[in-house]
């Protein structure tokens, strides 16, 4: 972990802007927290909950307060999961991250005063192990239409998948359609073509065609629906991309990502990256119809 | 003297950096986020951005995107200095036009030592 003291660089002078700068973000978590509403809860209450914790990772991690670094990488993973919408906010949920940050005040109060060793350092082993098992999802992930069973593999109903169903996990080859429009002009999606070409396994694109002003990629993939949608947000907007199985789905009702629009990503396409390989197989062979 | 855009939402992060850059003779800028970045970047030319990625309102991708549109900054080195590790994230950065990945927590002299390998 990082030595604040390093080449010369004396970095201890920092210590306390970012005990002061971690207090504060640890009394907006706990605010937000204790006002949350997990049957009601917004996105952006989350995003900013979710930020308080990776202000405070970044610090630690930078300066080497190990505990700190740790319990908020933890705390940060579990509130990813919940802002992209992959789990649903419980109460045990909820009362993990209050006590985390309860454990955080301490902490800092302690490093703040010189004191890192001894019986009154709080103990977060067992706050980052239960953080771990509820971020793990458990708990049946909240779908409003299901997918028959847990078909993950080319299921051979036309399922539309409803939120980020536990169908969208990582790692597991599948066909899906992704729909991205309307468009003013359908080239503003050939960045996500781009997307296939420049990143290795992401998957690739078996077919694409233009209709009804949207253009509509067959894509073959074991990447998650979370981690498509990230990276296709990067290039249009996050409502106008929607993803369905494929292939032929009729899609009564597919799921585009349902979060507020945020500014991060602009419209307009991103500059090609120049002379890249072509995009390598997918790790995983196509999975061969059942005779 | 070669003028740099720290950018992080976190003041003691863009302290330490400013901090870190100065002592190595750089004039360094300081902004608070991606938005903020972009408004003192269209109004100053920075010879290097060394930003975060997760911040509110613009993220580094998202900035490192809006600078190479802009015809000032389509050829500047543009550092990510991040606890994000995730192969698509610096993919996804990569493929935003940013010329480094850098993870959290860094080592200041690596970090100069970085950036003047990559500053013209």
């Amino acid at each position: 972990m990082a030595d604040a003291k390093n080449d010369g660089f004396d970095l201890t002078q920092f210590y306390q802007i970012f005990f002061e700068e971690a207090g504060e973000n640890l009394e907006q978590m706990e605010q937000q927290l204790l006002q949350l509403d997990i049957e009601t809860v917004d996105d952006e209450e989350l995003n900013a909950i979710f930020r308080c914790a990776h202000s405070i990772k970044g610090g630690a991690a930078t300066f080497g307060f190990e505990d700190v670094a740790e319990l908020t990488h933890q705390m940060e993973g579990l509130l990813d999961k919940l802002r992209r919408h992959e789990l649903k906010p419980t109460a045990p949920m909820v009362d993990v991250l209050l006590e985390s940050s309860d454990a955080l005040d301490a902490l800092k109060g302690l490093l703040a005063r010189h004191q890192g060793s001894g019986a009154a350092v709080p103990e977060t082993a067992s706050l980052v192990q239960r953080i771990r098992i509820l971020a793990s999802g458990t708990a049946p992930a909240p779908t409003p239409a299901p997918a028959p069973a847990a078909a993950p593999v080319a299921a051979p109903a036309p399922a539309s998948f409803g939120g980020m169903p536990a169908a969208s996990v990582a790692g597991v080859e599948r066909s899906l359609l992704a729909r991205i429009g309307p468009l003013s002009d359908t080239g503003l999606a050939d960045p996500i073509r781009d997307l296939f070409r420049d990143i290795a396994g992401l998957g690739r694109i078996t077919a694409e065609r233009d209709e009804g002003g949207c253009r509509v990629y067959e894509i073959h993939t074991s990447s998650s629906d979370t981690d498509l949608l990230d990276l296709f947000a990067f290039h249009v907007a996050k409502d106008a991309i929607q993803l369905q199985a494929s292939p032929g789905a009729a899609a009564p009702a597919p799921q585009s990502a349902s979060r507020n629009t945020a500014p991060a990503a602009p419209d307009t396409p991103s500059d090609v990256p120049p002379s890249r390989p072509a995009a390598t197989p997918p790790l995983l062979p196509p999975i061969p119809p059942a005779t | 003297m070669h003028s740099i855009l720290a950018v992080d939402d976190s003041a003691s992060m863009r302290k330490m950096v400013s901090f870190t850059l100065a002592s190595a003779g750089f004039k360094v800028v300081e902004a608070v986020d991606g938005v903020d970045a972009f408004e003192k970047a269209e109004k100053q030319f920075f010879d290097l951005v060394l930003t975060d990625q997760n911040m509110p309102r613009l993220d580094g991708i998202g900035l490192t995107r809006k600078l190479r549109e802009h015809p000032k900054f389509q050829a500047t080195p543009i550092l990510i200095l991040t606890t994000e590790s995730s192969d698509q994230m610096k993919q996804a950065g990569r493929a935003a036009g940013a010329t480094g990945w850098l993870v959290k927590p860094f080592d200041p002299a690596r970090l100069i030592e970085v950036i003047r390998k990559v500053i013209r």
